[in-house]
């Protein structure tokens, strides 16, 4: 019977280490992950963080998260070669038992950083995506991967990501971050089922997933009807709990899945209650399946 | 040679541009059909929904850092 660690991302708030801190004493946490990118020429690592990513590097227990790769942008900038230049010295500095990106990109003209962004599914851009990914590949010595991301512009964006993500993985033999989360905004925003999205998508390749909180936002105008978005401000819907059970069978190479909260959204006992209870619920749900 | 697409890459630029100065999904629909960059894309500039564009447009605005900006962009708080 296979076990699924069940993995926490690290966030750098005094909030996020009071909310967990029970969670890492109780040994609950069994994987952590870390987005390494946002620490990269910023302030020295918090000492209780470092120590974290010593414990869990050490007991092959760490995966890499990366946030500004931006493996779709058309340009390959100083800063894109800067951030493999650092991602090789990352990984001769912590090992991680693989390493994902987000689909899409976040940096074009004078833009450095951006949220990430949909882009086109075409035969140049899926070579232009496989070329990034060998890039990541190459230096890395484990597996790499890619996340699927919540924001579509439109419907053919929904429809289209799952299969420009198995042409992107295929490539390199890659796996998938299945955020459940986004999976849910795209549910919402576009009407569709899982069953509908998940039918395009390589869930063999899923290793790793993830489950988050999100929010509602008005419609500004159009059909006014609210936007799901993925914030990772508030408890996880009921909805992506079940997602999470009925997911998991369909994808047996699943490894870890995380539990994403944003640290300055535990501003309270009570939010850190809810939290935790979030984290023990997916658990047991990894416990049971 | 590191890979590179300079038709995709206007794209991308314009498309960001256009988002970070507008809020209106019809000032955005505006602004990219009149942008050269924008043509090889038109098919499927003509799929997006006028309240993700919006909802991209606040992101951007949101974010988004330019090269020559001072702001830190603290991307340890975006949800990711």
């Amino acid at each position: 019977m296979r076990k699924i660690r069940a993995g926490l991302s690290l966030m750098l708030e005094d909030e996020f280490l009071q909310a967990s801190l029970p969670l890492f004493e109780d040994g609950a946490v069994d994987a952590l992950e870390w987005s390494f990118d946002v620490g990269w020429g910023a302030a020295p690592l918090p000492a209780w963080a470092e120590a974290l990513l010593h414990e869990y590097s050490g007991a092959g227990a760490l995966v890499g998260h990366g946030v500004t790769f931006s493996p779709l942008s058309g340009e390959w900038t100083g800063r894109t070669q800067w951030w493999i230049e650092q991602l090789q010295a990352e990984l001769k500095k912590r090992r991680y038992l693989h390493i994902s990106e987000h689909f899409g990109f976040m940096e074009a003209g004078d833009f450095h950083k951006c949220a990430p962004l949909p882009v086109p599914l075409t035969a140049q851009t899926i070579r232009l995506g496989r070329e990034r990914l060998r890039v990541l590949a190459d230096i890395a010595d484990c597996p790499v991967g890619l996340e699927n991301l919540a924001l579509a512009l439109g419907m053919r964006d929904v429809r289209d990501q799952g299969v420009f993500l198995s042409e992107l993985l295929e490539s390199v033999d890659g796996f998938l971050v299945l955020d459940l989360h986004n999976l849910y905004c795209q549910m919402m925003n576009f009407g569709c089922t899982a069953a509908e999205i998940l039918s395009t998508y390589p869930l063999a390749r899923v290793r790793e997933m993830h489950i988050s909180g999100g929010s509602w936002m008005e419609a500004n105008s159009a059909r006014g009807t609210p936007i799901r978005r993925d914030t990772h401000d508030e408890d996880v819907p009921e909805a992506v709990f079940t997602l999470l059970a009925e997911v998991l069978p369909q994808c047996p190479a699943t490894e870890v899945v995380v539990f994403e909260r944003l640290g300055h959204s535990l501003a309270d006992p009570a939010t850190h209650e809810g939290m935790r209870n979030d984290f023990l619920r997916m658990k047991s749900i990894l416990s049971a399946s | 040679m590191n890979p590179h697409d300079s038709t995709l890459a206007d794209f991308q630029a314009c498309l960001l541009d256009i988002l970070h100065r507008h809020e209106n999904a019809d000032a955005i629909f505006a602004a990219l059909a009149a942008h050269p960059a924008v043509t090889p894309f038109r098919d499927y500039v003509a799929t997006f929904e006028p309240e993700m564009l919006e909802v991209a447009a606040s992101l951007v605005k949101k974010w988004g850092v330019r090269r020559e900006s001072q702001a830190v962009g603290d991307l340890s708080a975006m949800p990711h």
